[in-house]
């Protein structure tokens, strides 16, 4: 089955989250995924947890301020859902594959986006562990809220907003810069 | 390691911002060639704003309904397959043979259907009622969950970190969460946490013995309520009214 969308559609649709886009991904994509997954060791609900995984993965690369799409959109995705399940399989020591599944080689390209993949979740854990107060205060700060809306939420001055941010945003860094999986996956 | 300084922060908010001026650019990049540590912040600072910016947790809900949507619109037309009208066919003969036991003999109900009677999903303790509580991943969780919007409930709450605090109540609330919305394996698997604190293990034993029953594993069911009956707890006399309903007394 082909796509009725163009790459460019395909990427404006992930981008805004367009139901009629993901369908239509699930549907023409997700079977050559889980067919190539079967022939490797996995089941269906594995299959689908890559499925979702490679969605994500797109989605933030087309986030990124610098993107390019510099392959097809179909051999982008299944390329990020191969190296995902070539990943997990290689945890488990299991090495024999069927290699069939269309898609370039994107090799230094996908294994850039997993590391990054990875420490956004390291940013996000450690985002989690945050107070829920500084939670909320750069949630505020991301979403553009300037540092007066911020005081009249908090109730307070914009000297002392700018200071519980400034903390904040500290603590995060810093925890970020202590937690050794940030430098294993900054190399 | 050197501490930051509010001036670092507040350079990095006006270069990404691009608020520099030619002259403050070019030092900047000076700076951050010649000093690692800056440059290691620099980089966590931009990279941790588009992390926690990009709306990933939405994105995930709008996928999984996605996928949902084209799940439930595949089903009926799986039974055009040759090989699934013959099966269809044979199991319908069966049934019609089948029918004069079934008016003779009193029905035991289905295990999806007895899951169905006996699940409840109580509610969670994460929500903080009233006052001006903050939002975070695990309130987000609490509100979509109160509400019965249990995917979005999921997808907040697999984002806290495993060694979160309550992340023992987390897990039996994801498992709840599963089993609202029919899915039995994942239910199982994050209902079958460790803990030392007995209202959570009986609560992850009738819930696990609910999933067993939802993916119609009846023996394994049986034994997990025969279990929670044995040890007289909170969870007993509903253990002994699905034994009974199961026509297991």
């Amino acid at each position: 089955m082909r796509s009725p969308f163009s790459d460019a559609q395909l990427i404006q649709g992930v981008r805004s989250r367009d139901p009629q886009v993901l369908e239509a991904l699930y549907r023409i994509y997700f079977p050559l995924l889980r067919a190539w997954i079967s022939r490797n060791q996995g089941s269906e609900e594995a299959a689908r947890d890559i499925f979702q995984e490679a969605m994500v993965i797109m989605f933030e690369k087309i986030h990124q301020p610098d993107f390019q799409l510099t392959h097809s959109f179909q051999g982008y995705l299944m390329g990020i859902g191969k190296n995902l399940w070539l990943m997990q399989l290689r945890k488990k020591a299991m090495t024999e594959l069927d290699d069939s599944l269309a898609g370039p080689d994107l090799g230094a390209s996908i294994a850039d986006d997993l590391q990054r993949r990875d420490r956004y979740q390291v940013y996000r854990h450690h985002f989690a562990k945050l107070g829920e107060t500084c939670q909320q205060i750069l949630q505020w700060f991301l979403a553009g809220e300037s540092l007066r809306q911020i005081a009249a939420r908090l109730d307070t001055t914009e000297n002392y907003a700018k200071k519980r941010k400034f903390l904040c945003q500290k603590s995060l860094i810093e925890a970020i810069e202590a937690d050794p999986r940030f430098h294993e996956l900054s190399q | 390691m050197t501490p930051m300084e509010e001036q670092d922060l507040d350079l990095f908010e006006r270069a990404l911002a691009g608020n520099l001026s030619a002259e403050e650019q070019s030092a900047f990049d000076k700076q951050l060639s010649q000093d690692p540590v800056l440059g290691r912040r620099f980089r966590i600072f931009q990279e941790s704003q588009q992390a926690l910016q990009t709306p990933t947790l939405e994105f995930r809900q709008a996928l999984s309904a996605a996928m949902n949507n084209v799940d439930r619109e595949a089903k009926p037309i799986k039974t055009l397959f040759s090989w699934q009208l013959a099966a269809a066919a044979v199991l319908l003969l069966l049934v019609v043979s089948a029918a004069v036991w079934f008016v003779i003999r009193p029905q035991t109900p289905d295990p999806q259907s007895l899951m169905a009677s006996h699940f409840q999903a109580p509610a969670s303790p994460f929500l903080v009622r009233g006052g001006d509580q903050p939002d975070s991943l695990l309130q987000h969780g609490a509100v979509a969950y109160e509400a019965g919007r249990y995917e979005e409930a999921i997808a907040s709450w697999s984002l806290l970190p495993q060694d979160h605090p309550r992340s023992e109540e987390i897990s039996l609330y994801l498992g709840i969460s599963y089993l609202a919305i029919n899915n039995p394996g994942k239910a199982l698997a994050s209902l079958s946490f460790e803990t030392t604190q007995p209202a959570l293990r009986s609560a992850a034993e009738w819930y696990r013995a609910l999933a067993r029953l939802s993916s119609g594993d009846v023996p394994g069911a049986t034994a997990a309520l025969e279990a929670i009956i044995s040890q007289s707890g909170s969870y007993t006399s509903r253990a002994e009214n699905l034994l009974n309903a199961l026509g297991k007394p």
